[in-house]
């Protein structure tokens, strides 16, 4: 399945080239570009990241991690400390507390990489060095017989180029 | 909303609107009416009653107006309208400094050093002429600063033909606030230099002075008892129950002619984020508190709490033998404890400032949705209605634990509610009333 790569200068022309494709019901596309745009975004309208979902499995490891390692500990090795008990559950938020958004965080961290095919492997064909510089990308995949419209059609929304790349 | 800065946004006088205006002023009368029989037939818990709404609603007014600060001072375009729905609520700060003057008759039922002198050595501190002179010039100097900022803040809205429908007392009003008019750019900019000078001032005097005045008003009423961050802790909760207000009335709003348009799903969307993050932010600092004090475990410091979440939330169990240790989810709870001290209503101000904000708001949907914002922000302002009632009331009262939903405070409660909605009404509305952007 081949995909056209089209290259813009300005925010504002990827959305208006992008609502125009989902018109036409060219669904299977990607935007590139060096910083997040709102406008862009609300044009492509995605699905919800599956980012998310590392998050809440990371964030709730963390949790549990927290708390089970804490008491495992104090049964483990009984001190007795201020008259509490061995394992006394309010002296054990914070560390369950920053193991969440630890946990949660470094899930997030592979999740971006692992959803956003930045690593491990080989990056998207249709990436280019240039969208983390200036420029911005819209990566379409489509049929055989339609890259000659879709060439035409960015190409008609100020692309300033226009190239296939083969999947 | 790139233009925001540029937009020339100009007032929208109106009337105030019937019979919601009767029904706040019928509020105010039965208030005014319940606090004048009070105070003869029962003082203690008419002054209570009268201390825990004007902390409530000077706490709530202070805070819309830091957030106002905050907006100038970062330099925010995201709240658009919801700037003008916070200066309606801001409106209230100088009349917290009259009824801090009324509170002056009665300080001997609120508080036990004034009535029988400070425990031995915090004389220097607690002493009614340090007092007065501190909390009344906090609260003056708070309520002086409020109108400066709300005055410079309208200036640019009134001018150029935009208040010439007012009549009679707002019509004089928004003639003398808009002489030497220079033109609608010169004003903004002249507005926003000053703001930006006035702004940082009133957020540091905030900081310092309302703390102060809140140990003062609220902490020394339990004299023995000290926290260096119940200070920040009430006034955050001034922060975030102006927050909720700010969320009601846009919520409410959203479809007034003056200011509909403005509120958009996205401001909904922020101004939920902001409830959301800052009910977080509360359920901290209430839990720092908590944990070092739990831990700690002195007596002096115990007993506020004691006294407000019950004893099952401090319990001491000694040494025991290793095998209840190991038993260790064996916390020796139980429902009838919650019967003791104020133990239900914390559980129940819990649930509204933090269980409920933070678990229903928790997705953007709801935060977007009207008919969720809406009804989450009367449960957040209701629960720190209740909160400043469990702050205040278990100092004094220890044995009874209602009295604080009798009769005569309810209804001193509907009179304050009654005052702040008309004063809120009438700024929003008569002078200088909601501004948009105008069409041209």
């Amino acid at each position: 399945m081949p995909t056209v790569v089209s290259i813009f200068d300005r925010p504002s022309d990827v959305a208006k080239a992008v609502r125009k494709l989902r018109d036409r019901g060219h669904d299977q596309l990607t935007t590139y570009s060096p910083a997040p745009f709102t406008e862009v975004e609300d044009a492509e309208d995605p699905k919800p990241s599956k980012v998310r979902i590392f998050t809440l499995i990371g964030g709730l490891l963390g949790l549990v991690t927290g708390f089970a390692i804490q008491i495992w500990m104090s049964l483990d090795w009984p001190l007795k400390i201020g008259g509490k008990a061995y394992a006394s559950i309010p002296a054990y938020v914070i560390v369950g507390f920053e193991l969440t958004i630890l946990f949660g965080g470094l899930a997030t961290f592979l999740g971006l990489m692992l959803v956003g095919r930045l690593a491990p492997g080989r990056l998207d064909k249709a990436y280019s060095k240039r969208f983390s510089a200036e420029e911005f990308g819209v990566a379409v995949d489509c049929k055989d017989s339609d890259v000659a419209e879709i060439d035409a059609l960015m190409r008609a929304h100020t692309a300033k180029e226009v190239h296939v790349v083969q999947a | 909303m790139s233009s925001a800065q540029s937009a020339i946004e100009k007032v929208r006088p109106g009337r105030l609107p019937q019979p919601l205006t009767s029904i706040l002023a019928a509020l105010l009368a039965v208030g005014v009416a319940a606090f004048a029989y009070g105070l003869s037939s029962d003082p203690q818990v008419t002054w209570l009653a009268f201390h825990t709404n004007f902390i409530y609603f000077a706490a709530l007014s202070n805070g819309a107006l830091i957030l106002l600060c905050a907006f100038v001072i970062v330099g925010a375009k995201w709240p658009g309208p919801l700037r003008h729905i916070a200066e309606g609520l801001a409106a209230w700060v100088p009349i917290s400094f009259l009824l801090g003057c009324v509170g002056y008759f009665g300080g001997d039922y609120l508080f036990e050093w004034l009535r029988e002198g400070a425990v031995h050595g915090k004389e220097a501190w607690l002493n009614a002429p340090r007092f007065y002179i501190t909390d009344l010039g906090v609260l003056a100097a708070l309520g002086l600063l409020a109108m400066v900022f709300l005055k410079t803040t309208s200036r640019p809205l009134l001018g150029g033909g935009a208040a010439d429908s007012m009549t009679g007392f707002a019509k004089r009003m928004a003639d003398g606030w808009t002489t030497n008019w220079r033109g609608d750019r010169e004003e903004i900019e002249a507005a926003h230099a000053k703001l930006a000078k006035l702004s940082p001032v009133i957020v540091i005097l905030f900081a310092m002075g309302f703390s102060v005045f809140i140990f003062d008003q609220v902490m020394s009423m339990e004299q023995t008892w000290y926290s260096n961050l119940f200070g920040a802790f009430v006034s955050w909760g001034g922060i975030l129950s102006a927050v909720a207000a700010i969320s009601l009335m846009s919520v409410l709003h959203r479809n007034s002619e003056a200011i509909g348009s403005g509120i958009t799903e996205e401001r909904l969307h922020d101004i939920g984020k902001m409830m959301f993050a800052f009910s977080i932010f509360w359920m901290y600092l209430f839990f720092s508190q908590y944990l070092v004090i739990w831990y700690g475990n002195l007596p002096e410091e115990t007993q506020f709490f004691l006294d407000r979440l019950g004893p099952q939330f401090l319990n001491d169990k000694g040494f025991t033998p290793i095998e209840w240790a190991l038993s260790w989810s064996d916390w020796n709870f139980s429902w009838e404890r919650f019967d003791q001290n104020y133990a239900w209503l914390s559980m129940v101000v819990w649930a509204c400032c933090w269980l409920i904000p933070f678990w229903v708001l928790l997705g953007e949907k709801p935060k977007k949705t009207p008919w969720i914002l809406g009804p989450v922000a009367v449960v957040v302002l209701l629960g720190f209605w209740l909160e400043r009632n469990l702050l205040i009331w278990p100092s004094v009262i220890k044995q009874v634990n209602t009295l604080y939903l009798g009769p005569i405070p309810i209804l001193i409660a509907l009179g304050f509610f009654g005052a702040f909605g008309l004063v809120f009404l009438f700024y929003t509305r008569v002078f200088p009333s909601f501004a948009a952007e105008e069409e041209n």
